[in-house]
């Protein structure tokens, strides 16, 4: 049935030509073209032009010039999917007689418009081999089964295992078996019909395990009708990629500065609300409470307990490079000595501490060698053993 | 009728190449503690700020939801907030239109920029435009504005000439001004030689990178008193957004500004501009802007802008006493700082630039890339 795809389309080419003649473009041209289009559904056929008309023949008929191309070559030409001049160059496309007769012949024709094809139940079937979506079967070892009812009906088994698909004939064994009248299961093919909707109106019957249908919507790559030829496919549209980048210099500061440069001594800052005694870490220039500024520097730390441990297990991508960095990590609140309530620090425990990351449990900071004022001068907290 | 509403204090930093010493966090602190010292405004529920509204700009402060940066400052935290991502002076629509509505009493607002973070002001007006197809071909404000330079300059017949005279007199008042510290006067000839950036735009034509804070206290009528004893009256207020691709655009032709200075004079009562405003404060990005504006706010004759610029008009209409955007002012706060400069005129508060008997002023903003979007407020004392 997959041969239904391209069966009579050469045919269909030429048959149509009569009807697809621009006067404009005959016009003027003398000549007998031949075509020898090889294949299973190939033929010989002679467009005569003379006198602004044209005349379609089968078999070669005195031809001035031989074009000699294999069936899907010429198909793909007729749609514009292949250029007639890079065929020939590379060889698809043979030619003997006069040549300079093919130039003109690009513009003896409308476009040809395939015509729509019947979508059948056999074709859904017959090319579900083609259509496999490794990542959907993968993992997947059952047999489905297929009555499908009405006058384009039949009986097909999908068999899924090892990764691969093969459909069969008739009921075999199958794990579930699904009941759907042809129309219907044209529909749900054509995403015209969902299945769920179908399946709850009871357009849709199930026999046996129905998990294994739920995972079948994504057995397949999605069914393109024989009739869908370049007209009916979706354009494919473009995505741009950019990288969105404007380079930064971020003053620091006299609070925050003040606490980076801190750090390039092995000191953790936080600074002091005078009104209501508040830690702040990172130092910020007011007090996010109440609105004043903060002057107070206090040293905190560096040990202190863990206050709320989260372990993450997806790092933000580094935009310009894609990297992103180790993960799992453990993202984490500390209540560093000297704080209390919600003083905490957020900052990173150590990876192979992530086991033992509870609340209460004490850490110290662990540095880099070298300190450059940033806040990972700190590398990570890590649980101090006893 | 709904109760009028008052500027009850202005503040600013100095507007400075680059403040490198500063995060945006210190600038904004010292307009706030500016503004709490001029009228003892606090943050408390029930007779305190009711609602804080920040300027500030994603891509210039390089992160989303920039206003996140403030809201220590700004009260934010379990208040009111609201922040401008378009021109600051929008700002002071956002609060007339709170305290109008009845909804709050007094308005915090609240704008910042450093220029100087970025490596290229352009490069973020560059990200204004859509990636399909207006950026990939290359434009930002700069180039937008060259295009409209060109179609302005063809209509009122500004030259060269004309734009060095402009720039000349807004370095002198921006000289005059403290909080321009980093000014250097220019001359006619260096003016006139300043290296092309988007013809007929030269280097000295566009307003400086800067950075900067600028703040204002709003209150309703019945409570300007609490605050200060020479409210400004915000009397009016319109914008309008022309469209966005240039191609669409009448360049030349003011057609947003007119739009927006109809609506502010309509609900300010004014019928004849020329005669209503004291003194005026619009933003001139860049040098032509200056009789443009002056033209589609009917502050001058319509393609008058060129016999306005050699009657030397910007004395005798005080326009742009501090200077205007020329002088150095931030894109994102350029029509913000405007308006606090006129309030400071009309409130008597401005120092070495103070204007004789000003009662009635006009403060202009514009965004977006060749004058898109322009704002009018107009402003009166009592």
């Amino acid at each position: 049935m997959t041969e239904k795809t391209t069966a009579g389309l050469v045919a269909d080419i030429f048959g149509t030509m009569e009807a697809r003649v621009i006067p404009d473009g005959v016009d003027g041209i003398t000549a007998n073209y031949g075509y020898i289009i090889t294949g299973p559904n190939g033929g010989k056929w002679t467009v005569c032009v003379a006198d602004g008309r044209v005349k379609v023949m089968e078999d070669l008929v005195k031809p001035d010039v031989t074009t000699t191309c294999a069936e899907d070559d010429w198909i793909a030409i007729t749609l514009g999917k292949l250029d007639g001049m890079t065929a020939f160059s590379s060889g698809k496309l043979k030619v003997t007689g006069d040549m300079g007769l093919l130039v003109a012949a690009a513009g003896f024709f409308e476009k040809y418009q395939p015509q729509p094809a019947e979508v059948t139940v056999a074709d859904i079937f017959a090319t579900m081999e083609s259509r496999v979506n490794p990542d959907g079967v993968k993992g997947i070892t059952a047999n489905c089964g297929y009555r499908i009812t009405g006058e384009g009906g039949g009986e097909w088994t999908v068999c899924v295992a090892y990764g691969k698909v093969k459909v069969l004939e008739g009921i075999a064994n199958p794990d579930v078996t699904t009941t759907c009248a042809d129309d219907d299961w044209i529909a749900i093919t054509l995403g015209k019909l969902d299945g769920i909707t179908a399946f709850s109106s009871g357009k849709l019957k199930v026999e046996g395990n129905l998990d294994i249908l739920s995972t079948a919507a994504r057995f397949f790559k999605k069914y393109c009708p024989p009739s869908a030829g370049p007209e009916e496919a979706p354009e494919e549209l473009i995505a741009l990629k950019q990288v969105l980048s404007i380079p930064q210099t971020f003053a620091t500061g006299p609070v925050m500065g003040h606490f980076l440069n801190a750090l390039k001594e092995k000191k953790i800052l936080a600074n002091q609300c005078p009104e209501c005694q508040r830690l702040q870490i990172p130092p910020r220039e007011v007090c996010a409470e109440c609105v004043v500024r903060c002057k107070e520097f206090v040293q905190i730390g560096p040990e202190g307990i863990i206050s709320t441990p989260d372990v993450a297990y997806y790092a933000s991508p580094d935009p310009l490079t894609g990297e992103t960095r180790e993960t799992p990590y453990c993202s984490c609140h500390f209540l560093l000595d000297g704080c209390k309530g919600h003083e905490t620090m957020w900052h990173e425990l150590k990876a192979s501490d992530i086991p033992r990351a509870e609340r209460g449990v004490r850490v110290r900071p662990v540095w880099n060698d070298t300190l450059t004022g940033s806040v990972t001068d700190i590398k990570y907290f890590e649980i101090i053993d006893d | 009728m709904a109760r009028k509403v008052g500027i009850c204090a202005v503040a600013q930093t100095t507007f400075q190449r680059n403040k490198w010493d500063q995060r945006f966090q210190n600038m904004a602190l010292e307009v706030l503690e500016s503004l709490r010292e001029q009228t003892g405004v606090d943050f408390s529920e029930k007779k305190g700020i009711g609602m804080s509204i920040s300027c500030s700009d994603d891509v210039f402060d390089a992160r989303t939801i920039s206003d996140n940066g403030l809201t220590d400052l700004l009260g934010g935290h379990f208040g009111c907030e609201e922040k401008i991502a378009q021109e600051g002076i929008q700002a002071l629509y956002y609060g007339l239109a709170a305290i109008r509505s009845g909804h709050v009493d007094v308005v915090l607002l609240l704008g910042h920029c450093k220029e100087s973070q970025g490596q290229s002001r352009n490069m973020v007006t560059h990200l204004s435009f859509d990636p399909f197809y207006t950026r990939p071909v290359g434009l930002d404000y700069c180039v937008s504005a060259g295009l409209q330079a060109q179609a302005y300059g063809e209509r009122s017949g500004i030259t060269d000439e004309h734009l060095a005279r402009i720039v000349v007199r807004a370095r002198e008042k921006a000289a005059e001004n403290p909080l321009l510290p980093d000014t250097e006067r220019v001359t006619m000839e260096e003016v006139l030689a300043s290296k092309y950036l988007a013809d007929p735009i030269r280097e000295l034509h566009a307003y400086p990178v800067s950075d900067g804070s600028v703040g204002m206290i709003l209150a309703a009528e019945e409570r300007v008193h609490e605050f200060t004893d020479t409210p400004v009256w915000i009397t009016g207020v319109g914008n309008s957004m022309d469209r966005f691709f240039l191609g669409d655009r009448n360049l030349g032709a003011n057609v947003a500004l007119k739009a927006a200075a109809k609506r502010a004079y309509h609900r300010a009562g004014i019928t004849d501009p020329k005669s209503a405003f004291d003194l005026v404060e619009l933003s001139d990005q860049y040098a032509y802007q200056l009789p443009m504006w002056m033209e589609g706010l009917g502050l001058c004759n319509e393609a008058g802008g060129a016999k306005w610029v050699e009657e030397q008009g910007w004395d005798r209409d005080q326009v742009n006493l501090s200077g205007g955007m020329l002088g150095g002012n931030p894109l994102l706060l350029g029509g913000f700082v405007r308006a606090a400069e006129a309030a400071l005129q009309l409130k008597g508060e401005a120092g070495t630039r103070q204007a004789d008997k000003a009662k009635t002023a006009l403060a202009h903003g514009v965004m977006g890339p060749a004058g898109q979007f322009h704002s009018v407020v107009t402003l009166k004392r009592d």
